[in-house]
């Protein structure tokens, strides 16, 4: 025998072998089709959940820090500078956040009359205030410094590991340095405009936390 | 149309079997003879000469289904005209195929055949059956329809190295089979 002769005895195999093979196209393509609609689904399934999940995890992680540098924070120009002295509600106003309450897990505000923002001669301003909070036998504080201007916090500049509360993304750090047997914590976020240090004072870490929820709370509000 | 209304129509030498013929199987005899002949235009006329002898064999013959019969009458004009075609014009696919078969004959060709044919083929179909569909239906498409090797891997979704290692050992199987069921090709 040679090939010729043994490709015509294929030829003649049974009917419904050729049937199916003609057949396998349509078949084949089908369950292909299938799989890859299955496949995009549950991928489309697992995004959803990583999402979903990245959004409402919270990850909490205090990076070794030393005590914030306030003086930083305080900076006047020149001596050409002026003053422009505003009022709690102008103030809010300014930053576009809301008012932050009179009571902050547990510590009473510290009331002012009057915060400041600064105007060069050119007429640019620039800003930096602090609202205090305090316990009523003043052993607790709690200090918000808001800024405008990106004051190079590790929030900008990428230092620490991020921490995540009710899906805001910020930096934790925790000082060395104690104050009334307790370390100083503090945390920077950044919020639309706006820059925000938190730094506690005798505080422990849990009511820290708790207090930083509250004000994240109070920026998504 | 049904394989019983177009044979019924041969049957009744009616013109328009040829034209249902056409219209139903035209495209897979077509897509036979290419791939044996290459050239369309051999093709083409292998496909017309398919539907002539068609025409001449029903009646007498009445086939169960129309597919396979057309084919096998496809395959074998397309083979003799592709004996006749000069070397230049020769398909080498088709030659690869041919080939590849060479592996299952275990005899020079000038060794006389001791079976019947019926019982060849009979017995390469009980060793199609024992193969898993998949590969069962990557044999028949290579060498009944005399698919290449690249539409194999694309119809069945698998690289072309694949497709080549499962006809080999497909192959080998069956020479295996013939020579244990004592067939000497």
């Amino acid at each position: 025998m040679n090939r010729e002769k043994l490709y015509l005895e294929i030829g003649n195999i049974d009917d419904d072998l050729i049937e199916e093979a003609a057949n396998t196209y349509g078949h084949r393509r089908y369950r292909s089709r299938v799989i890859r609609l299955i496949g995009i689904a549950a991928c489309l399934c697992l995004l959803c959940i990583v999402v979903v999940f990245s959004q409402q995890r919270e990850v909490i992680c205090f990076n070794k820090g030393g005590l914030p540098v306030a003086s930083k924070l305080l900076n006047a120009s020149g001596e050409d500078t002026k003053l422009i002295p505003i009022d709690a509600q102008e103030l809010f106003e300014y930053y576009g956040i809301n008012p932050f309450p009179s009571i902050l897990s547990g510590l009473r505000i510290v009331e002012r009359d009057m915060y400041y923002v600064y105007e060069d001669p050119q007429g640019n301003r620039y800003d930096t205030n602090v609202i205090q909070y305090q316990s009523a036998d003043g052993g607790q504080a709690l200090s918000v410094v808001i800024t405008k201007e990106n004051p190079g916090y590790h929030e900008t500049d990428g230092e620490g590991k991020r921490s995540r509360i009710d899906g805001v993304s910020l930096v934790l750090a925790v000082s060395d340095e104690k104050s009334g047997g307790l370390p100083v914590y503090w945390a920077e976020i950044g919020w639309e405009e706006v820059y925000l240090r938190i730094v506690s004072d005798r505080m422990d870490e849990t009511s820290f936390v708790n207090a930083i929820r509250e004000v994240i709370a109070l920026l998504k509000k | 149309m049904t394989d019983d209304s177009i044979i019924a129509q041969f049957w009744e030498r009616s013109e328009n079997a040829i034209s249902s013929t056409a219209e139903k199987y035209g495209r897979y005899l077509m897509k036979i003879a290419v791939n044996i002949l290459r050239f369309p235009e051999d093709a083409e006329e292998c496909v017309n000469d398919t539907y002539y002898t068609a025409w001449k064999q029903i009646p007498p013959d009445h086939p169960q289904k129309l597919l396979p019969y057309l084919g096998r009458i496809t395959r074998c004009l397309a083979l003799n005209r592709y004996d006749y075609l000069t070397a230049q014009k020769r398909n080498s696919d088709f030659t690869v195929q041919l080939t590849e078969l060479e592996e299952c004959l275990s005899q020079p060709e000038t060794v006389e055949s001791q079976y019947e044919s019926e019982e060849l083929s009979a017995e390469i179909s009980k060793f199609l059956r024992s193969l898993d569909p998949e590969k069962r239906r990557l044999f028949v498409r290579r060498y009944w329809f005399s698919d290449s090797i690249e539409e194999l891997a694309s119809r069945f979704r698998m690289s072309e190295s694949k497709v080549k290692s499962i006809l080999f050992r497909v192959r080998k199987q069956l020479k295996r089979h013939l020579e244990s069921e004592g067939y000497q090709i």
